[in-house]
């Protein structure tokens, strides 16, 4: 029995441990680090260029390009997001909440640090998860119809409370705006324009990643272009502080990276959800369980490993619902998908007995690209930290030139570039007025899953197919308590201060 | 125009900790609280929009929750909000860390200069050589924005532009 | 520091020198093509119709003599590549790869009409089927058909979206047979085969090889297929029309060119493309990803795209009724 099922195992490894193969690794990893840095290059981009390439090669060969590409752009898009505040793919967004803010109290060495140790740890969770539960968990996503997925999605939202920092009802608002701008284009169901205004190119609806960029990175660089005084000097970052995490924080940091670990795989799971959206949930999930709430979002590693961790955790699970099920987990297993069947390796439920090694080749081929990678964002840490020393005027040139071309480069259209710098101006206005971008970019992205699922489930069977399943029910009660229960703590609290004599927060003058 | 609002009013330096035992403690100045309305009129302008743009999306298809109905659910929402922040904002005060850095008139001319650089830039992508017209603009740039000397007006510009057209134009062949 | 500066400068002017050489030299060749040809995908990077460019770019590069540069210009359902195409210089140097789409978005409030473009040919073929969950209680399409007319509207089926070929087809379908059916329509093909693998719907209409997946895995069953003859690779599986209902329908691929492009430029494009498309190589990778390669040269294309026009307008109407 043993050897029936160790045979192919070891196959698969040993087809990987080939010197060529790992010299396949190893240019995947450094194409994708190069290309998760960028903003707006995505991994899905890099993918589909190199797919042209390793058609000619042999599929772990091929494979070993493709998937190091993937795992090393979510380790590449970090650094951006920490020391720039604009998130290299929409993975790291949940990145810039904590390590921007860490970047600059001058804690960036360890915030880059402790982003790729939890990077990393997400990543060998997720692979865990390939390897030992494939088939029994992508059937138990198999199970997540019209009816889940908009339970799940609508549990998504309520995470706008969450990223909010404190300004509830203005977060809610930049939500709700995220979910107008979402349902322009087609409507999902009919077909019928929506505030396209006659704009060919508003029929796809508003492209996401073009306004992620705008909010998050070109919307901070402005606003500082209408700050800073002439003769400003910005202050150089001259104490790096520690690099590597000591034995303390990491004991501190275990939580959050369990919490993120587990929340990303399930999120991973789900097909159509993927890395963005498991880190503002694990973000918010470690936020909660944290004995230090108030320092999320200012700049908590928790925060930020919390987030990191569950957003690479999807990739090990977005591989099993892709391989076990043909639904590509996100854009980029749908490209991979289109490569493999050229090699003749079908996706869909019955790989797992026509091709029993290629499981252990893609789990062996993403833990080497997650160990080298990770020992390779350490060594090159340094030099991007130096980034920041950058006089600031040259990191505005920066990020501004770069962020144009790469929205650019996203779908080769103008109209993107425009989005982007039209996303920027709403941004600094949001910026300027306390609307925060988080729970906008959360509407955008979940709006019109949310929308097209209700709207399924309506279509087949009314509104008892929403509450005659089980999962959807109890995640619709997860979303509720997530949205009544805190504002009920905190009004618990102020009660309980009030007895003891400590004013009203509003009553201090 | 709103921006404006900022300059007018002098601003309390945020370091200097003017509200020192209490960091949650709101700011109630008149001038920070009429500020807010500002947010308050863009929530319920938005939102009436939303609903009147809503009007014309028709669909011939008769389903459970038309086209109109998401879109015209969150105009009436935005609107709730917007109402909810007179109470919140307006009438208790704002928290010191929504009070933004104060704008002074270089940094918004500055801005302008950038933003009329940056539209004629993405017009002249397809007219021009894209490393050419790349170089141009970060020069233009980085001395708006106060660099001098040609290391930073000449190198700084051309390695900008060097990266770029080599990874865009040369590697991932962008059409640019 | 100045000699870094220096070998920066030097650097650039290489790398500038050697792209401004590379495409002299090509000028210098004569007669079409004598540069660089851009063919644009209108649809993101994965998917067959990207599949299908990338993979005849190769070999259209042996036979043209000049580089083929594939770009994804996606939105909107095609329409945005399709409209840029209608923008460039009808020189030969701009080609796109088509769908259906430029056939029938004119029905759907989109500003796109073949007539703005020259076909160049076809290059595959994606045959459709209707298939349903495994444990279906339908064993035939007659079965489905009673079951539709016996609960008018209960009957579900999933489709890659609104207005999308096997929409389409479904419409077709419901007017052969009198029946009523509930489109639930997904975002693209391989999530409306899982809901039907899922047994979310009834049954699913899309290419035999969008569903051959779920077919293997034993999670779907073809109920009928929508093609003239038996499919060579399922010989069990009757067509609609032996069971009654004569329904053909396929998704396909095309190449064209913007409207006045010089002939002999179409010309030579059309017989290279027929060259890449008969090629071993194409075929073997379009089978591999459950493709049918399928040629039809410039004039057969015409006449086609103008039967497809007038086949799809009436069911879009009956959808847009519905």
């Amino acid at each position: 029995m043993i050897n029936i099922v160790a045979s192919p195992v070891t196959d698969g490894i040993l087809a990987v441990l080939q010197p060529d193969t790992l010299i396949y690794i190893v240019l995947g990893i450094c194409i994708g680090m190069l290309v998760g840095a960028f903003p707006g290059v995505t991994a899905t981009m890099a993918i589909a260029l190199a797919s042209g390439f390793t058609l000619t090669l042999e599929p772990t060969q091929g494979l070993a390009v493709l998937l190091t590409i993937y795992v090393a752009a979510q380790f590449g898009d970090r650094v951006p997001a920490i020391l720039l505040n604009t998130p290299g793919t929409p993975s790291s967004i949940s990145t810039t909440f904590d390590g921007y803010p860490l970047a600059l109290q001058g804690k960036a060495g360890l915030a880059l640090t402790t982003s790729a140790f939890g990077s990393a740890v997400g990543m060998i969770f997720g692979i865990a998860i390939l390897a030992i539960a494939a088939v029994p968990l992508s059937a138990f996503a198999m199970q997540f119809g019209p009816p889940e997925m908009f339970a799940l999605v609508v549990f998504g939202l309520t995470m706008m409370v969450g990223v909010s920092s404190g300004r509830i009802i203005k977060g809610l608002a930049a939500g709700a705006f995220g979910l107008v701008l979402s349902a322009a284009g087609r409507d999902p169901i009919t077909g019928d324009p929506r505030f396209t205004f006659g704009i060919l190119e508003l029929n796809g609806g508003i492209p996401f990643i073009a306004v992620i960029i705008g909010f998050f990175g070109v919307a901070e660089v402005l606003n500082q272009i209408i700050t800073r005084h002439k003769q400003h000097h910005a202050k150089p970052v001259t104490q790096m502080g520690q690099w590597m995490p000591d034995a303390r924080l990491l004991r501190r940091l275990a939580k959050p990276m369990g919490i993120g670990a587990v929340t990303g795989s399930v999120v991973g799971l789900v097909p159509a959800v993927g890395g963005d959206i498991a880190g503002i949930i694990a973000w918010d999930n470690a936020k909660r369980a944290s004995k230090r709430k108030d320092e999320f979002g200012k700049g908590s590693f928790e925060g930020l490993t919390a987030g990191d961790t569950a957003s690479t955790a999807t990739l090990g699970g977005s591989v099993a619902t892709t391989m076990a099920l043909g639904v590509p987990g996100d854009s980029v297993m749908a490209v991979m998908i289109g490569s493999m069947m050229i090699w003749g390796i079908q996706p869909g439920p019955a790989l797992f007995s026509t091709h029993p090694d290629l499981i252990s080749s893609l789990v062996t081929i993403m833990l080497i690209a997650t160990v080298l990678t990770l020992v390779l964002s350490l060594l090159r840490m340094r030099g991007m930290v130096k980034l920041l020393e950058l006089p600031s005027r040259y990191l505005w040139v920066i990020i501004l030139i770069f962020c144009m071309v790469g929205t650019y480069s996203v779908s080769n259209s103008i109209f993107d570039v425009f989005t982007m710098m039209i996303a920027s101006l709403v941004g600094l206005f949001m910026l300027r007025f306390g609307f925060p971008a988080g729970p906008a970019v959360l509407g955008l992205i979940l709006g019109p899953l949310a929308e097209s699922n209700l709207r399924r489930a309506l279509i087949i069977d009314g509104w008892a197919s929403i509450f005659t399943s089980p999962i959807a029910v109890v995640l619709l009660l997860i979303a509720l308590g997530a949205l009544i229960l805190p504002p009920l703590r905190g009004l618990v609290q102020r009660r309980k201060n009030a007895s003891k004599g400590s004013d009203l927060p509003s009553m201090v003058p | 125009m709103e921006r404006e609002i900022v300059t007018e009013h002098p601003l309390v330096d945020n370091q200097t900790a003017v509200f020192p035992a209490a960091p949650d403690a709101l700011v109630t100045d008149r001038s920070y609280r009429i500020r807010e309305l500002v947010p308050v009129a863009t929530c319920i302008g938005l939102g009436i929009g939303v609903l009147v743009f809503a009007q014309d999306i028709n669909s011939q298809v008769g389903v459970e929750l038309g086209p109109a109905f998401w879109p015209s659910m969150l105009g009436y929402s935005l609107i709730v909000f917007g109402a909810l922040l007179v109470f919140v904002n307006v009438l208790r005060g704002v928290r010191p860390a929504d009070i933004p850095d104060r704008l002074n008139g270089w940094g918004v001319s500055r801005f302008c200069a950038t933003a009329v650089l940056l539209v004629g830039y993405v017009l002249l992508w397809n007219v021009l050589q894209f490393w050419l017209i790349t170089l141009v603009v970060s020069l233009a740039l980085t001395a708006l924005y106060g660099a001098r000397g040609w290391k930073a007006l000449l190198a700084f510009p051309a390695l900008v532009s060097v990266i770029l057209h080599v990874l865009f134009v040369l590697v991932l062949r962008v059409p640019l | 520091m100045k000699n870094i500066v220096r070998s920066l400068a030097l650097g650039a002017a290489t790398v500038l020198a050697f792209t401004g050489c590379a495409s002299g030299q090509q000028a210098a060749t004569g007669d079409y093509p004598s540069r660089d040809i851009r063919l644009v995908v209108p649809w993101a990077a994965g998917g067959s119709g990207d599949l299908t460019a990338r993979s005849l770019a190769p070999l259209l590069e042996a036979d043209l003599g000049a580089s083929i540069i594939v770009e994804n210009r996606p939105g909107a359902n095609g329409s945005v590549g399709y409209n840029w195409l209608k923008d460039q210089d009808p020189d030969g140097y701009s080609l796109a790869v088509m769908g259906v789409e430029v056939a029938i978005l004119q029905f759907q409030n989109y500003d796109v009409d073949p007539a703005d473009f020259i076909p160049i040919g076809q290059a595959s073929s994606g045959p459709g089927a209707i298939a349903v969950p495994v444990d279906s209680p339908y064993l035939s399409l007659q079965d489905l058909i009673d079951d539709a007319k016996a609960n008018p509207g209960d009957v579900t089926f999933s489709s890659p979206g609104v207005g999308s070929v096997w929409d389409s087809t479904v419409q077709g379908f419901k007017e052969l047979a009198g029946i009523e059916l509930k489109n639930v329509p997904y975002d693209g093909s391989a999530p409306a085969v899982a809901a039907a693998a899922a047994g979310d719907v009834d049954f699913s209409t899309d290419g035999i090889g969008n569903q051959k997946i779920q077919v293997d895995a034993g999670k779907l069953r073809y109920l009928a297929m929508l093609t003239d003859e038996r499919d060579p690779n399922n010989p069990d599986v009757p067509t609609a029309k032996e069971q009654g209902v004569d329904l053909q329908n396929a998704s396909w691929i095309g190449v064209m060119v913007p409207a006045g492009t010089p002939d002999d430029v179409v010309q030579k494009l059309s017989s290279a493309l027929k060259t890449a498309v008969t090629d071993p190589a194409y075929i073997k990778i379009m089978e591999a990803a459950n493709q049918l390669p399928f040629q039809r040269d410039s004039a057969e294309m015409a006449t086609f795209i103008d039967e497809e026009a007038t086949r799809y307008g009436p069911w879009i109407e009956l959808a847009q009724r519905d």
